[in-house]
């Protein structure tokens, strides 16, 4: 018997069994899903097996299963990412299955449409060929290849030549069945390799070869060979050389239809070629056709591509064709999406269109039929979080829930709604991407699926803003340097964040401390972002300068701490102080230290007496002066105690004009030394050679004393002087001895020096009469005398103008008048005409001497008038010789008092003697003396040599024959009242007349006929001379004369034997 | 019993002695008042004005001026905008001690007039007259000192006492000198030498 604790155990262990086995099923059978969906050109495949993504996307798996996924990148593609996985590594993906679960892997590219195959062959004869047929690798072939339509299942097939034997397959294909077939859902490659038959299965190697073809199926038709040998019908075997080629063509009979080859060929083409390396037998398969009718089909198309229908037969495989199916039968047909991106939608056209599922069955009778097989696209929706903030979106259809879930695939045309949730700290910034409705910075974006689509959730942080308030030429920047104010002086910052600031004063400025949420003057602040008054303030002042020029003198003093100048240089007291930066809007005050009460400001904002006060709201410059008129007058001081040697030293100086004033006055104004008397006469005192040199005192004083020198002896010699006046001249050269000497002395300081010395020197009996006679002053003296002697000698010393008749009533000289003597005459002695004394009276002003008994043309003192008289007067300076004939202006009047205005006029043929011409001419009867006067001017007369004569003896003889000149009886003188001279001319002008020897001249009255007797004479034929315009007058070429001694009348000078002119 | 002639007498007594105590009071609150004259204090400052004084003076000025004062100087002035750099008028009361001890008010303004008209080229008296500072007898004058562009108005207060001199200058440019000039009015009213 059992005790009861051990009973109990038993019982307690088979409850435990019993529970255990109750739930053991529970976790040993329960199993989840993998889906696998890859994107781009690549599949994936798995650990365990299971999954070959491409063809096998979905696969159960045990729960807790540890599995790993490989990414495989077609050709031509890279692998890009993973979706979904615990663990990455590379393209491989870790899961450890406790739900099921979605696996995206993203490759690059797209997914083809067909991919390549291509088959070797390797060893020993044999031939590989492709079911569908598109590849045949025959015993010379190395590879053959062909592209075969995606996730298309081919077969390849391995014939060894007799002899020989298929050993196996490498590559996509693998072991030694001689047929492998492969899905083509990546380019694929196989190598069919071909050994020596095993001992007993070799076959002989033979040079001919037997092909048979056979036909097989219910329908009938024939097989002919290219080379004709075969046309089975009749003929269906052949024999062949190896390494033949042969192309059999299987042709149905009506009624019938090809189905495929077997055999030796392969496939549904009609036609297969042979290369003979070893018997061969081709099956052609012919099909019993009934009554058909056309099956239309069609697809739709999508933008993520379209599809295809194809029937479980094969006769319809396409997306649109056309294919006749026999009467009665039926076809399936599937709809077959193209891309895992297309999916069915609908069926339309015969007998599908209430068919909601992708599979049809279309039975044919009676019609053609069309069907049409409608695709929808799948479109993916990728949802991103974005931002510093925290939160989520979801789709109302729960398709995304982003945190974890952020893709979703979907149909075209559907809509989502998503909406955010953001977290309390977090604010929601806004959506991206194309929402239908709702976006922006609303809660919700609608979706609609028409395309790839992305929307991306901005979160943000809850943020405040942190203002600075700042006044004054400043910067205040956050650590972060969000915060440069100036420009950005508000930022926002997430709440609770601190914020340190820094100030940064502009040149020229001083930071005048924080306020707000800060304070102190410290460089930094640092502020905590709050929910409420987050201002900080910060205050700047400019720094504005403050320069002063002081040009006073003395110290110019500021409150502000300048001290501007110094007492007791010799030189540059003057100043232009060190700028000082004062802050704007205080106030600054300058004063000259102690004294400084007429200083001239400029740039005082305002003056209180003589304080300057600037308000600094601005650069400010301060200058101080001495007023012009008190720096004239400390200069004029300076120079008057040092230059004080003389009156003219002193005068010089304090003239304002001369180079010592102009001098010192600038080099005050320049700041060359101080603004007060003792600096500047130490100024004027350390340049005192300029002063004397370039400044003029050494002139000065030596023009003093010249002057000096001069004026003593002037005034020494004052008696000298008065009779003397020319002697100053004398005195006062400085080439002379008696300024030489004066100025010596006046230099050797005689008599205590100076003027009043000199002076007194000078004056003594026995140093004046040294003057007289060593300095050359007596003989200067006896030469003033000399030379006023020599002057007045020369200055009445006589001498003869001209000798001309008196004037008569109109102030002309007129012939016959007395002679009068122009020039100058002092005290006349005596005067001779040609060596005899004649009478005469001198006027008062000693320039005329008055002839009375000499008329002129008239000698009634002896003179030979056929040699002009010489007159000589002696005065007591001198004597002066003159021509009788020599007039100061042409003699025009003649005897008479009538002005002549013809030649010869003087005698009686024309007016000298008056008379009657038209009677005279009537008288002698021939032409003689001048016709009236005409309206041009004109007159024409007659002259011979006669009358010439007898005119140019009237000139010196006024009172001749015929003359007109007063005659004896005081009437003119005719035949019977002349003084007895030109009688003989008289006569020869009759004579001439007479015998009519005259010859016509035209005279013009205008002409003024001047009387005066020359010296000369035309051919010399009138010796003592004729008056001027006579001997202008001459007788022609050919015209006779009286006597061959009359020939020098002729104009030629010569006559011939007949007494013609030449 | 009390009688009516001893309650009369209680009362009468009662109100003599509420009228002395007012009376104290009030003498107290006047002498206090005197003394505080007496030793330059000023009146409460009106409604806008604050106190601004120093061991020389006290005067009444703006609130919202600004005083700068220093060892010779005191400014008052106008605030100024932040960011404007315009010339301000300001007061400015100079106060020191007179040259000679003996110094009376027409030798002060003689001297002070004497230095200003030799050492400023352009200067224009608009007018001038006698004054009072406080109780002091005291001279005004108002002129126009500097070139067309730039003229600066003054109104001066001219005062000695107690061997001190003080001069009161109100300074403005020409154009804002009527702008402050019943608040300058204002601070002249109260000064009170110390």
């Amino acid at each position: 018997m059992k005790d009861n604790s051990t009973r109990t155990r038993s019982i307690w262990i088979s409850v435990c069994a019993a529970l255990f086995i109750l739930a053991a099923p529970a976790f040993v059978f329960a199993a989840v899903t993998v889906t696998v969906e890859t994107q781009g050109d690549g599949h994936v495949d798995s650990y365990p097996s299971g999954i070959l993504c491409g063809a096998a996307c979905v696969e159960s798996y045990d729960t807790g299963t540890l599995m790993a996924l490989t990414a495989h990148p077609n050709e031509g593609a890279t692998f890009v990412k993973w979706g979904g996985c615990d663990e990455i590594s590379g393209t491989t993906c870790t899961l450890t299955l406790g739900s099921d679960r979605t696996v995206v892997a993203t490759f690059s590219g797209e997914v083809k449409s067909e991919y390549n195959l291509r088959v070797y062959r390797s060893g020993n004869p044999g031939v590989v060929q492709s079911d569908p047929f598109a590849i045949y690798c025959g015993s010379i072939c190395v590879y053959d290849e062909a592209k075969f339509e995606a996730s298309s299942i081919v077969k390849v097939i391995a014939s060894a030549n007799p002899g020989y034997a298929f050993t196996g397959w490498s590559g996509d294909c693998s072991g030694t069945s001689p047929s492998c077939e492969l899905t083509i859902d990546s380019a694929k490659t196989v190598t069919a390799t071909f050994g020596v038959a095993a001992a007993g299965n070799e076959t002989s190697p033979s040079s001919t070869y037997l092909l048979t073809a056979q036909k097989s199926g219910e329908g009938t038709g024939k097989i002919t060979s290219s080379d004709k040998k075969i046309n089975c019908g009749t003929a269906c075997t052949s024999n062949y050389d190896r390494g033949d080629l042969v192309t059999l063509t299987a042709t149905a009979d009506p009624g019938s239809t090809f189905s495929r080859w077997s055999g030796s060929c392969l496939g549904t083409k009609n036609t297969c070629t042979l290369t003979f390396d070893s018997v061969k037998t081709a099956v052609a398969e012919f099909s019993k056709t009934a009554y058909t009718y056309g099956l239309q089909i069609t697809t739709s198309t999508t933008p993520k591509g379209g599809g295809k229908v194809v029937s479980a037969d094969g006769k319809v495989n396409c997306g649109s064709c056309s294919v006749q199916i026999p009467e009665g039968s039926t076809v399936t047909l599937d709809a077959v999406p193209s891309s895992k991106f297309v999916i069915f939608d609908s069926w339309g056209g015969s007998d599908c269109e209430s068919v909601k599922v992708s599979t049809c069955t279309v039975k044919m009778g009676g019609a053609t039929k069309s069907v049409r097989a409608n695709f929808r696209a799948l479109y993916t929706l990728v949802v991103e979080n974005k931002g510093p903030g925290k939160g989520v979106v979801k789709s109302q259809d729960g398709s995304i829930d982003c945190g974890t879930a952020c893709s979703t695939i979907q149909t075209d045309g559907t809509e989502i709604i998503l909406e955010e949730t953001h977290e309390s700290r977090a604010i929601f910034t806004g959506w991206e991407g194309p929402c239908i409705s709702g976006g922006g910075k609303s809660k919700t974006c609608t979706v609609a699926f028409k395309a790839d689509k992305k929307i991306i959730a901005n979160f943000g942080h809850y943020v405040l803003p942190l203002t600075v308030e700042k006044t004054g030429p400043g910067t205040i920047m956050s650590e972060d340097n969000k915060i440069i104010c100036g420009p950005a002086c508000t930022v926002k910052y997430i709440l609770d964040s601190t914020v340190k600031l820094k100030q940064t004063t502009d040149p020229n400025s001083r930071f005048k401390g924080w306020g707000g949420k800060c304070s102190g003057i410290a460089e930094t602040c640092t502020v905590t972002i709050e929910e409420m008054n987050n201002i900080v303030s910060a205050r700047f002042v400019p720094l504005y300068s403050l320069a002063v020029e002081n040009k006073y003198g003395g110290i110019a003093k500021t409150t502000s701490g300048i001290s501007c100048g110094d007492h007791g240089s010799k030189s540059n007291t003057a100043k232009s102080c060190n700028l000082q930066q004062l802050e704007r809007g205080t106030n600054a005050e300058i004063r000259i230290e102690g004294g400084g009460r007429f200083a001239q400001w400029k740039g005082c904002d305002s003056r209180i007496i003589n304080i300057c006060i600037v308000q600094m709201n601005s650069n400010k410059t301060v200058e101080i002066s001495m007023s012009p008129v008190e720096e004239a007058a400390l200069v004029a001081l300076a120079l008057k105690e040092i230059f004080n040697q003389n009156h003219d030293v002193v005068a010089h100086t304090s003239n304002t004009n001369n180079p010592p004033f102009k001098k010192t006055l600038a080099d005050l104004q320049a700041l060359k030394m101080g603004h007060n008397l003792s600096e500047i006469k130490n100024w004027i005192n350390d340049n005192y050679q300029w002063y004397i040199n370039q400044g003029g005192i050494n002139a000065v004083i030596a023009s003093w004393e010249k002057k000096i020198a001069k004026q003593v002896s002037l005034e020494v010699f004052a008696l000298e002087l008065s009779e003397y006046p020319t002697l100053a001249a004398f005195l006062v050269d400085e080439n002379q001895k008696p300024f030489q000497s004066a100025l010596a002395d006046l230099n050797f300081g005689r008599e205590g020096g100076g003027y009043a010395g000199l002076k007194k020197w000078i004056s003594q009996t026995a140093n004046k009469r040294w003057y007289y006679d060593a300095t050359g002053i007596g003989a200067h003296i006896a030469d003033i005398e000399k030379a006023k002697l020599e002057a007045e000698i020369a200055a009445k010393r006589p001498f003869i103008d001209s000798i001309s008749p008196a004037n008569n009533q109109f102030g002309q000289p007129q012939i016959g008048k007395p002679a009068i003597i122009k020039g100058r005459f002092y005290d006349v002695q005596l005067v001779t005409l040609n060596g005899n004394s004649i009478a005469f009276t001198p006027d008062l002003g000693n320039q005329i001497i008055i002839l009375p008994n000499v008329h002129w043309g008239v000698d009634q003192e002896g003179v030979n008038i056929e040699i002009p008289g010489n007159v000589k007067v002696t005065t007591k300076w001198g004597e002066a010789t003159a021509n009788l004939i020599s007039p100061s202006q042409p003699v025009l009047y003649n005897a008479n008092g009538a002005k002549e205005s013809c030649f010869p006029g003087v005698g009686k043929g024309c007016e000298g003697a008056g008379g009657d011409t038209q009677k005279a001419l009537s008288s002698i009867g021939t032409q003689i003396g001048c016709e009236n006067l005409r309206s041009d001017g004109s007159r024409i007369c007659w002259i011979s040599t006669g009358s010439i004569t007898h005119d140019n003896c009237c000139v010196r003889h006024p009172s001749g024959r015929n003359c007109g000149g007063p005659g004896t009886d005081g009437k003119p003188a005719e035949d019977n009242n002349h003084d007895g001279n030109c009688d003989a001319e008289w006569m020869s002008a009759v004579w001439d007349t007479f015998w009519r020897r005259a010859w016509r001249t035209i005279y013009y009255s205008n002409q003024e006929f001047n009387l005066t007797p020359s010296g000369k004479s035309l051919n010399n034929r009138y010796g003592g001379g004729e008056a001027i315009p006579s001997i202008n007058y001459c007788a022609p070429a050919g015209h006779e004369i009286r006597e061959t001694w009359l020939a020098p009348f002729c104009c030629s000078g010569q006559a011939n034997r007949d007494k013609k002119c030449l | 019993m009390v009688s009516v002639t001893r309650l009369k007498g209680v009362k009468y007594v009662s109100f003599a002695i509420f009228i002395l105590v007012i009376f104290g009071v009030v003498f107290i609150r006047e002498f206090t008042n005197y003394f505080a004259r007496q030793k330059g204090a000023i009146e409460p400052p009106p409604t806008g004005y604050v106190d601004q004084s120093n061991a020389l003076y006290a005067l009444h000025m703006p609130e919202y001026w600004e005083a700068q004062e220093n060892e010779a100087f005191t400014y008052i002035t106008p605030p100024q905008e932040e960011e404007s750099n315009n010339l301000r008028g300001q007061v400015a009361i100079y106060v020191a001690t007179a040259k000679e001890p003996n110094q009376n008010l027409v030798g002060f303004l003689q001297d002070s007039l004497e230095v200003l008209m030799a050492t400023t080229p352009e200067f224009t008296i608009v007018s001038h007259r006698e004054d009072m500072l406080e109780r002091t007898p005291a001279y005004r004058i108002v002129y126009i000192e500097g070139e067309e562009t730039s003229r600066t108005k003054y109104l001066q207060i001219f005062a000695v006492k107690n061997s001190n001199t003080y001069i009161l200058t109100y300074a403005a440019p020409t154009e804002i000198f009527d702008n402050y000039l019943p608040e300058v009015e204002a601070i002249i009213g109260s000064y009170r030498i110390k």
